[in-house]
């Protein structure tokens, strides 16, 4: 393969079918097992604002050897599923794939581009720091299988409508680009209710459910110990719905909230960095 | 003659350990996800279960928890066959119902002898 021959092209010109197989072999030997089929690449790109016609993938007249996915919002720009196949790495198409998301990122005003990187991929986080990237947060991603709390839950949640969730995912913390509150509204089967429990505190939960599983899960305590609060929420989400598998994604590894997701049997599964990167910075080629 | 289900979405994975089994006269049965798996094991009711924690439509792990509801395959051995690091691994095999775990890439008689340990 010349790296001359490579060309880089929207992600457009291929059906999703065709992306996921190609960003599945990209991926045969991560550090985190992490394949999708067509459906959750679909379900990907519309929760997380995925441009495909600002995504590209690298080729040449014959094969095909890596892509790269950018989201957009209104202030930043997001990169992410960034793959190269095995084979054909060290050979700077992981750079250009980079290189050609910023530079569309800027084309289109974009002040930022974010991305997280996992703990101890040293060749992506050479890579990015090479660009411009600079860490700004740890995160945790945490998991917990299903079954019931052993202590009971004091107080009674109150169930939220979809626009009541909305409402305190606007209201909230700051949450990572899977998280956010755009991603939560476009993605499907929101839930989420408060609970007050007089003389310990108030807050609420938001989710994403699923057939088998809990995903995008955000806590927050408004008043009362985080801790406290936090372990009666898990308490009434997890009595409430004890067959799913739970996955609490990118959750700051200092955030007050950690000891609560221990007392319920969470464990860490692998932890990421969020990188940000100006994008008036110039790259240098 | 014993039956093993392998539940792995990596095609050439399959293969190389379809004939591995095969070959020691093991009746080895294939499922490329987690709901193929899930209603396959329901069909054939395996003697063991191989089963890729990294799935396509869903975690492996979760599809544990749904198998051990099942009663007849309550006591079925299940072993992880996974690329996460060793102590992740241990957490989930405790955590979700798992009787043990291989990693990636497993030489075959490893993987043999992991089935030996479980099918007498």
């Amino acid at each position: 393969m010349s790296e001359h021959e490579i060309e880089l092209v929207p992600a457009t010109q291929y059906t999703v079918r065709e992306l996921v197989d190609l960003y599945n072999q990209t991926r045969v030997d991560y550090l985190v097992p992490m394949p999708m089929n067509a459906n959750r690449l679909q379900e990907y790109i519309n929760d997380f604002d995925v441009s495909l016609e600002h995504s590209f993938v690298a080729r040449d007249e014959e094969h095909v050897y890596g892509l790269g996915m950018l989201g957009l919002r209104a202030e930043r720009a997001w990169i992410t599923r960034l793959g190269v196949l095995p084979i054909s790495r060290r050979k700077g198409i992981g750079g250009k794939l980079m290189s050609r998301m910023l530079e569309a990122a800027e084309a289109l005003g974009k002040p930022q581009t974010i991305l997280e990187v996992i703990k101890d991929n040293t060749p992506a986080h050479n890579l990015f720091t090479k660009l411009g990237f600079k860490p700004v947060r740890n995160y945790t991603i945490l998991r917990r299988a299903p079954f019931p709390p052993k202590e009971n839950a004091l107080g009674r949640p109150t169930w939220l409508d979809h626009w009541d969730i909305l409402d305190c995912l606007a209201q909230g913390s700051y949450q990572s680009w899977v998280n956010a509150p755009e991603s939560m509204a476009n993605g499907k089967n929101l839930l989420g209710f408060r609970l007050k429990v007089p003389g310990l505190g108030k807050g609420w939960v938001a989710l994403r459910i699923k057939v088998f599983s809990l995903t995008h899960l955000i806590l927050h305590v408004e008043e009362g110990d985080p801790v406290e609060v936090g372990t009666q929420l898990l308490r009434h989400l997890h009595h409430h719905f004890p067959r799913q598998d739970t996955y609490a994604e990118n959750i700051e590894v200092d955030d007050p909230l950690m000891a609560a997701f221990q007392r319920l049997e969470y464990f860490e599964v692998f932890q990421r960095i969020e990188l940000v990167r100006e994008n008036h910075v110039p790259l240098n080629k | 003659m014993y039956k093993i289900l392998l539940v792995e979405d990596y095609e050439d994975n399959a293969n190389l350990i379809r004939r591995i089994l095969t070959a020691h006269d093991y009746e080895f049965y294939w499922a490329s996800d987690a709901q193929t798996g899930y209603d396959m094991a329901l069909e054939i009711m395996p003697d063991f279960i191989l089963l890729d924690l990294g799935l396509p439509d869903m975690d492996g792990q979760t599809l544990s928890c749904w198998l051990r509801e099942v009663p007849s395959l309550k006591t079925v051995p299940i072993v992880a066959y996974t690329a996460w690091q060793k102590e992740v691994a241990l957490r989930m095999v405790d955590a979700y119902c798992l009787d043990d775990y291989l990693g990636k890439p497993v030489e075959m008689k490893t993987l043999l002898a992991k089935i030996r340990e479980y099918l007498i």
